[in-house]
């Protein structure tokens, strides 16, 4: 089981350094250029207030717990 | 001026007063600001923020309460919950903020699965769940020219479970601010117990039972042209010690007999994460596009895949509209069915004079079992010019089992459906 564990440590690692790479090699948008990207519209969610409570919704009901970001916050999931 | 200087100050032109307010009420940057690149600018004002939403669970199909009497379909789970933060700039580069939340949760919850008449049939609690959760937790944040860090340390009460934590966060921004790296990490040290039934009829070996958590996210957003930003992130959760459901049980149907068998599940738990996000702006119509896709490796063979889509719309006058859909579709758990068939090897033992101790994880959980969710949702915001945000949002959350993709083992006895209304309000002053 710890060696599995470590081999997709490893190969996630591999995965993200290439996708980090390749984020590196996109042409550079101008800074005056980003008015668009500011725009309220561009922000995903509004309130991580919302957003956390959608977020427990799934962790009680689903299997899969994560991907979007780290943290704790009990159970809850009666 | 630094030319990266010059990068925020173009985008705090551009900004209009609504995404200062809503990037100041972000209190999670793992997950809500990695979707732009520019930095999570912090505000100079003192920003309170409240949110109270409902979630349910209606009544579903034939349902048998506890007892195995018939009965008519319970309203299944309520959950009500408040949260309030309070986010305090300090000096020129660091942020407090404090957060409270308390749910409330009442209803029937599902026990096991058993068969009456030669039809599985979950098995209700009666309506006796009543619980409480209450979370605080504390956020230290400072703002650097080309990185943010934040430390989040806080503690979950429920009657039946507590739950320390603490996390970490990191923002590296590369390129002009054209590039974004994310780091996350945390850690859980949580406690558990049974409150109700079975623990009230049978002592357990341990009554309080330990569980762990860690947790690491890595990811890159990148701004890809004026109008469009890409994210991916890789994580991972793995967890430790004690994961069963001290609540349920699952059933074994074998020569005409029911032998009821503790829930069983593996003291480890690891599940990788690959995220995608896109998001793109269209002009003429002064809206966004979000999209995004997850997709879940996961140690118990529940692999799911997750897309959610959303079209926020700016309709003037301070007011947006965001129509939404997700779909989730999990497979089964390796040890899950609804009701199992073979009875093991002997010898037949039987644990606290009332359940058959099996050997290997098994379970009956709904979660554990193969579905497909639908989730048509629609959220609207209003700014007001004095630094006032309203918002609220409503979602329906439809679980069949026909909507798998994977064709796993699962069945239409867990269908539900249930609704969770939200609003908040934010204020900056």
């Amino acid at each position: 089981m710890r060696s599995s564990y470590l081999i997709t440590t490893v190969k996630v690692a591999a995965l993200f350094g290439v996708l980090t790479l390749n984020a590196c090699a996109i042409e550079k948008v101008g800074v005056t250029d980003r008015g668009n990207l500011a725009k309220s519209v561009m922000i995903r969610d509004v309130s991580d207030q919302a957003l956390a409570l959608e977020l427990h919704s799934y962790v009680s009901k689903e299997n899969t717990t994560g991907g979007y970001g780290v943290g704790g916050g009990g159970c809850g999931c009666n | 001026m630094a030319l990266a200087e010059v990068a925020v100050a173009a985008i705090k032109k551009n900004k209009d007063s609504l995404s200062l307010l809503m990037a100041a009420t972000m209190a999670l940057p793992g997950i809500s600001t990695a979707q732009i690149s520019d930095p999570n600018e912090r505000n100079d004002k003192i920003v309170l923020s409240y949110t109270h939403g409902q979630y349910k669970e209606p009544a579903g199909g034939a349902s048998y309460v506890s007892g195995g009497r018939p009965a008519q379909p319970l309203d299944r789970m309520e959950v009500r919950t408040d949260q309030l933060s309070l986010t305090v700039p300090i000096y020129d580069r660091y942020e407090i903020k404090l957060n409270t939340i308390r749910d409330i949760t009442s209803g029937a919850s599902i026990l096991t699965n058993t068969s009456v008449q030669g039809q599985t049939v979950p098995l209700l609690s009666n309506a006796t769940i009543h619980d409480q959760r209450q979370v605080v937790d504390i956020t230290g944040a400072y703002y650097g020219d080309d990185h943010y860090v934040s430390v989040n340390i806080g503690e979950s009460s429920e009657n039946d479970y507590k739950s320390k934590f603490i996390s970490t966060n990191y923002r590296h921004y590369f390129n002009d601010k054209s590039t974004t790296l994310i780091l996350g990490a945390s850690f859980n040290d949580d406690t558990t117990w049974a409150k109700f039934y079975p623990a009230n009829r049978f002592s357990f070996p341990s009554i309080y039972n330990k569980r762990y958590a860690h947790e690491f996210l890595a990811g890159v957003s990148q701004i890809l042209d004026a109008n469009s930003v890409a994210t991916v992130m890789l994580g991972n959760t793995y967890n430790y010690g004690f994961l069963n459901d001290q609540y349920r049980s699952a059933t074994i149907l074998a020569d005409n007999k029911t032998f009821p068998v503790l829930d069983s599940r593996p003291d480890n738990h690891s599940q990788w994460t690959a995220v995608g996000r896109y998001s793109h702006y269209f002009e003429k119509t002064n809206s966004a596009l979000h999209t995004e896709y997850r997709y879940a490796h996961d140690s118990w063979g529940a692999n799911s895949h997750t897309l959610d889509t959303k079209w926020r719309v700016d309709v003037g006058h301070g007011w947006t509209i965001s129509p939404g859909l997700r779909y989730y579709t999990q497979k089964a758990a390796d040890f899950y069915s609804p009701i199992f068939s073979t009875l093991p090897n002997p010898p037949l033992v039987f644990e606290h004079t009332f359940f058959l101790v099996v050997p290997g994880p098994m379970s009956a959980d709904y979660r554990l079992a193969g579905f497909g969710v639908i989730s048509p949702k629609l959220e609207v915001t209003k700014l007001f010019d004095m630094g006032l945000l309203l918002r609220a949002s409503f979602q329906k959350d439809i679980r069949k089992h026909k909507y798998e993709l994977f064709n796993s083992t699962g069945s239409s006895i867990d269908d539900y459906s249930s609704d969770l209304f939200s609003m908040s309000i934010a204020y900056a002053f």
